[in-house]
């Protein structure tokens, strides 16, 4: 237990981190676009969301890490707007902080359409933080005894960050060209009689 | 069935082969006139197809001739004409035994039918369904449109109703704030879990000890278990906190408790503590209070009185809590909750899990009841009894009420002309899939009525022609040849006439109407009753419902209104409340009561015993206006701040409900079941008015106050929003028809025609309006394409998405003289005309034609007399 408890010492120790940190770098603007990073910090390769509220409604928008384009996503169109967009920290990201930039998707030199938000993202080194997982189930033997598992409070716990669900995969694809309907190859000889059946409306 | 206009609509050109098995490269075109007038033809969407003997299979869709229906087709009655061929026009006409049976005409009328606006609000929840848990308020999340990447789980939910019920318009109305229940701010939550219990032992890897074996098996009373017996659980599975135990066996210890030996599991987070609450999945609890989500709507839904659609209230739940149903609505309200599942079910590509739900529980709140259909209960085992009856009232008219079990979505029909996903692209499906009726079909080609408890779900003709009758386009089901059955007595739903709205109003002496609501057990003869709400100036849906609670089948008890000397005023039947998904045991009522300035008691009377009553408060409540501020925050948005002056003599407890009036006249509530006096809003959400006004109603149970605020200072309103609403794909050939689809709805506008809809490009500018726009010359490279939609007020809204068009493919055209051949054809056929003669015609050599032959003539027949001139000179003797 008293391994359980360093832990949980490190994973409180790693949340008031990151709640500091992510007091420290909200980004309102004259316009009140907020743009956070939940967490705006953690280790390269790890999935972080991109929140933004308050941007214009039903507008492409752009994440930027360092200025290479992470994620795209749409502000949506609640008024006042609020979505998230997930991204992955690139693997190759140095230690220390980043600038991560978001923005209405445009064609300007920044990829942008007007001012971006910015906010910072500190890359640290993977740290062990105790994920509370069910251990391997026991064998469910009628009879048998089950290993006890360590215990925590109910229910004082904050929610994770919860998994978007994915959308459907883009359809990248170009739509096939029929065959025009000059001439359909070449006409057989034996021809039989076309006729039509049915006309169904749905 | 009919049609109803502007909905998405599909031709599909069934061919059949005379004298072959098949014949390849089939073809055609679909015209369409109106009053005579031609008003276009397409090409199909699919083809050239393989034509076989017989027309081939209605579930195949490529084979037919499929014609997506241009939308300016889609009104009034429109003749649609198809006509065929392979290989090329000519042989029509020199190779086929016949040509008359290449053309083929129908007469369609599309009819109007009333929009449906979904006003989605989220439902506040916790985890456990308990306060202190963590919060799991589902997040609308409602992204720009449907198209990829991303898109809005909750609009791919929503756009079911275009794809189960029969509409061409849904709006998207987001109510301002999450709702909650009533003493919410005494600690009461929703809870809409299944029966609980409590986690009192040690956790045990997965392996928990729980409070009570009871809810684990069907039939308590029948088992007396005995400890340190592992015995088989009816219900499977314990939802705790984030997981879910998927339980073996289970023993009872010596201290009492239940000891859980699971088999599986899901989930993860934090690992649960004694004290901890369970639900046991397939365990219903005692007494459900899951309708309490639409109960709230419910009081937003009564005050709500814009007149000219059709409107849903939906409770959205966050879809990974531990909820008794998928969905639930409660009848007569106009309200439904339904979890927020954004999966597709497993065994066709195209049956989307929430989609479906919304539809069904949306069916409900149109009156459909139940179709039985499956049996299969917890332990799977059939029992003879359907299982949709444990959720709420089967539809004795549907015509699977009398075949049960066999269930099919229609009858046998060897024409078998139904069912077609119009609306696929709005789940992003690639291909269209067409719906069988036929009972012996495969997935993804079965399905089962949308109103029965099988799965996937599909709008079967009978409640469909009920869905038509709902949202105004009349269909009579004994017409179409459905095999329905007539109604011994009216019970509701379907069954029931529409009150007629010119009868709807208040009896002799009301001043308005008073909703109540309350139980009845029938066992123990006892009841309950409270007030829920008081509308001094019925809405026209309040009065249509109270008109139509004298429909009762069967009444056994009513709700009366007396005055102070014991006189009736008033006589209200009380019916079985129509709650789908709900047991029948204790009847749990809401009714509207006629206000009378001298009522001094209702009654819920029972065979002429006194089960409830509840006297009326001796004082009515008074309430004052402060004054209502606008003022802006450091953020530059504008908070509108209430105060109100509310008090009861009687000292009964007040609750407040707030409303809003952008025109003056129409009322929404902003926020109800208040218990202070002072409320704060984002004036940003509210919708434009020029000299709004709000109103607080305070209520002490039986009497109720309602004061109505001067103007206040003009609210800008809101913008208009777009959806784009389906995309074929994100690349297309160079010169190929791309079909930009949007619609459009403004909070004051309501919904939007589809001139204000307007599209542009990044690289080819302006490109026209509509909410539907084909074009097929756009630049070769990648567009941003941007819909832009523009009400009233001039306040926009756009949305954008990428496509690209690649120059490197190129879509071929069609040869000028084919189009040409078919209009002729057309035009003969439309005039009664000989075909074969008018092809001929139009495929004859014009003389423009023919010229350069000529020429190539001319300069021969020159030459070679020429040349005979030079050799006859050449040969005369000098």
């Amino acid at each position: 237990m008293a391994r359980v408890g360093r832990a949980w010492a490190r994973w409180a120790a790693t949340l008031v981190a990151a709640a500091l940190v992510m007091l420290a770098f909200p980004a309102p603007t004259a316009a009140g676009a907020v743009f956070t990073l939940l967490p705006s910090s953690g280790f390269a390769g790890s999935t972080v969301v991109a929140h933004g509220e308050g941007f214009p409604r039903n507008q492409p928008i752009s994440v930027r890490w360092d200025g290479s384009l992470v994620a795209s996503g749409n502000s949506g169109p609640l008024r006042p707007t609020k979505f998230d967009v997930p991204f992955v920290v690139p693997s190759g990201a140095a230690l220390g902080s980043h600038t991560v930039i978001m923005c209405v998707t445009g064609s300007g030199a920044t990829g942008c359409s007007g001012p971006p938000e910015t906010a910072i993202f500190t890359v640290v080194i993977p740290a062990v933080t105790p994920t509370p997982t069910l251990p391997p189930p026991p064998t469910p033997i009628p009879g048998s005894s089950a290993t006890a598992a360590p215990t925590f409070p109910f229910p004082t716990f904050p929610i994770g960050a919860e998994t978007p669900t994915p959308g459907p995969l883009p359809i990248a694809v170009v739509t096939p060209a029929p065959t025009p309907p000059n001439q359909l190859g070449e006409i057989p000889e034996d021809f039989p009689d076309l006729w039509i059946k049915a006309i169904e409306v749905t | 069935m009919p049609l109803v206009a502007d909905r998405r609509t599909y031709a599909r050109v069934h061919v059949g082969v005379i004298g072959q098995p098949d014949q390849a490269n089939t073809y055609g075109a679909l015209e369409a006139r109106r009053n005579g007038q031609q008003i276009g033809w397409v090409w199909p969407e699919n083809g050239p197809i393989l034509a076989k003997l017989g027309g081939g299979s209605r579930v195949q869709t490529d084979d037919t001739l499929n014609f997506r229906l241009p939308q300016a087709w889609l009104d009034g009655e429109v003749t649609l004409r198809a006509f065929v061929y392979s290989y090329s026009l000519a042989t029509v006409f020199e190779k086929e035994a016949e040509w008359q049976n290449n053309l083929f005409a129908v007469d369609v009328a599309f009819h109007p039918a009333q929009p449906l606006t979904v006003h989605l609000a989220p439902a506040h929840l916790h985890r456990s369904f308990h306060p202190d848990d963590v919060d799991r308020t589902y997040d609308p999340d409602l992204d720009a449109d449907l198209l990829p990447p991303g898109g809005s789980a909750t609009l791919r939910i929503v756009h079911g109703l275009y794809r189960y019920h029969p509409l061409a318009q849904v709006n998207v109305d987001v109510l301002t704030a999450p709702i909650e229940p009533m003493d919410h701010d005494d600690g009461h939550e929703f809870n809409l879990g299944w029966c609980q219990t409590t986690m009192l032992g040690n956790w045990n890897g997965g392996n928990p000890e729980i409070a009570d074996w009871e809810p684990l098996v069907a039939d308590p009373a029948a088992l007396d278990p005995v400890v340190g017996t592992w015995y088989e659980a009816d219900n499977e599975w314990l939802a705790i906190l984030d997981r879910r135990i998927h339980i073996h066996h289970w023993q009872l210890t010596e201290t009492g408790l239940a000891d859980i030996s699971m088999d599986d599991h899901e989930g993860d987070g934090p690992m649960p503590l004694p004290g901890t609450p369970v639900f046991v999945q397939g365990c219903r609890p005692e007494p459900a209070v899951s309708q309490e989500v639409n109960q709230t709507l419910a009081l937003y839904r009564i005050f709500y009185d814009w007149d000219d659609e059709e409107d849903l209230f939906v409770g959205m739940v966050h879809p990974d809590l531990p909820t008794l149903f998928g969905g639930q609505s409660s009848g007569g309200t106009d309200s439904v909750w339904v979890r927020m599942t954004d999966t597709f079910g497993t065994t066709s590509a195209w049956w989307h899990i929430g989609a479906e739900t919304l539809a069904h529980e949306a069916g409900h709140a149109a009156g459909l009841k139940h179709v039985p259909c499956k049996d299969g209960d917890a332990d799977h085992e059939p029992d003879g009894v359907p299982d949709e009856l444990a959720g709420g009232a089967i539809d004795p008219s549907h015509p699977n009420a009398l075949t049960f079990p066999v269930c099919n979505l229609a009858g046998p029909d060897p024409e078998g002309f139904y069912g077609f996903d119009v609306y696929r692209l709005r789940w992003n499906l690639p291909e269209p899939t067409a719906i069988s009726n036929d009972p012996g079909q495969a997935a993804p080609n079965k399905a089962w009525p949308l109103m029965s408890y099988r799965n996937p779900g599909w709008a079967d003709p009978y409640h469909y022609c009920r869905l038509l009758d709902f949202y105004g386009v009349p269909c009579d089901p004994t017409e179409l040849g459905i095999p329905w059955s007539e109604p011994d007595a009216p019970a509701g739903g379907p069954l029931t006439q529409p009150p007629d709205p010119d009868d709807a109003e208040l009896p002799p002496g009301a001043e308005g109407l008073i909703g109540l609501r309350g139980s009845i057990d029938p066992a123990t003869e006892t009841g309950s009753l409270e007030g829920a709400f008081l509308l001094d100036t019925p809405t026209p849906s309040a009065l249509k419902k109270f008109s139509g609670q004298y429909i009762v089948a069967e009444v056994t008890h009513k709700l009366v209104v007396l005055d102070a000397a014991g006189n009736e005023l008033a006589s209200v039947p009380i019916q079985q409340h129509d709650t789908a998904h709900e047991e029948l045991e204790s009847i749990d009522f809401e009714v509207l009561v006629p206000l009378f300035a001298n009522a001094r008691s209702y009654q819920i009377i029972s065979a002429g015993r006194d089960l409830a009553h509840l006297d009326v408060s001796p004082t009515a409540p008074a309430v004052t206006w402060d004054p209502i501020t606008q003022e802006a925050d450091t953020f530059g948005r504008v908070k509108v701040q209430f105060h109100w002056d509310s008090s009861d003599a009687d000292g009964d407890p007040l609750t407040h409900t707030l409303l809003y009036a952008p025109d003056g006249e129409h009322w929404q509530v902003l926020a109800s079941q208040l218990n202070e006096s002072d409320f704060e809003f984002l004036q940003q959400a509210l919708p434009r008015g020029e000299a709004p006004i709000f109103q607080v109603i305070a209520f002490d149970g039986t009497r109720a106050a309602s004061a109505v605020s001067a103007p206040v200072k003009p609210v800008p309103g809101l913008p208009p929003s777009a959806i784009v609403s389906g995309m074929k794909a994100t690349t297309y050939p160079s010169g190929a028809e791309v079909a930009l689809q949007a619609t459009a709805f403004d909070p004051e506008d309501r919904t939007m025609p589809g001139d204000a809809i307007s599209w542009s490009s990044s690289l080819d500018g302006e490109l026209g309006t509509g909410s539907e726009l084909v074009v097929d010359d756009l630049s070769a490279g990648f567009h941003l394409l941007t819909a832009t939609v523009t009400d009233s007020d001039g306040l926009t809204d756009t949305t954008s998405f990428e496509l690209e068009i690649d120059g490197s493919v190129i879509q071929p055209r069609p040869d000028p003289s084919v189009v040409s051949a078919i209009d002729a054809i057309f035009a003969a056929a439309a005039s009664g005309e000989d075909l074969a003669t008018a092809y001929e015609a139009a495929s004859a050599p014009s003389l423009g034609d023919l010229l350069p032959w000529l020429v190539l003539a001319f300069v021969l027949v020159g030459a070679a007399a020429g040349g005979a001139l030079w050799w006859r000179a050449k040969r005369r003797p000098a």
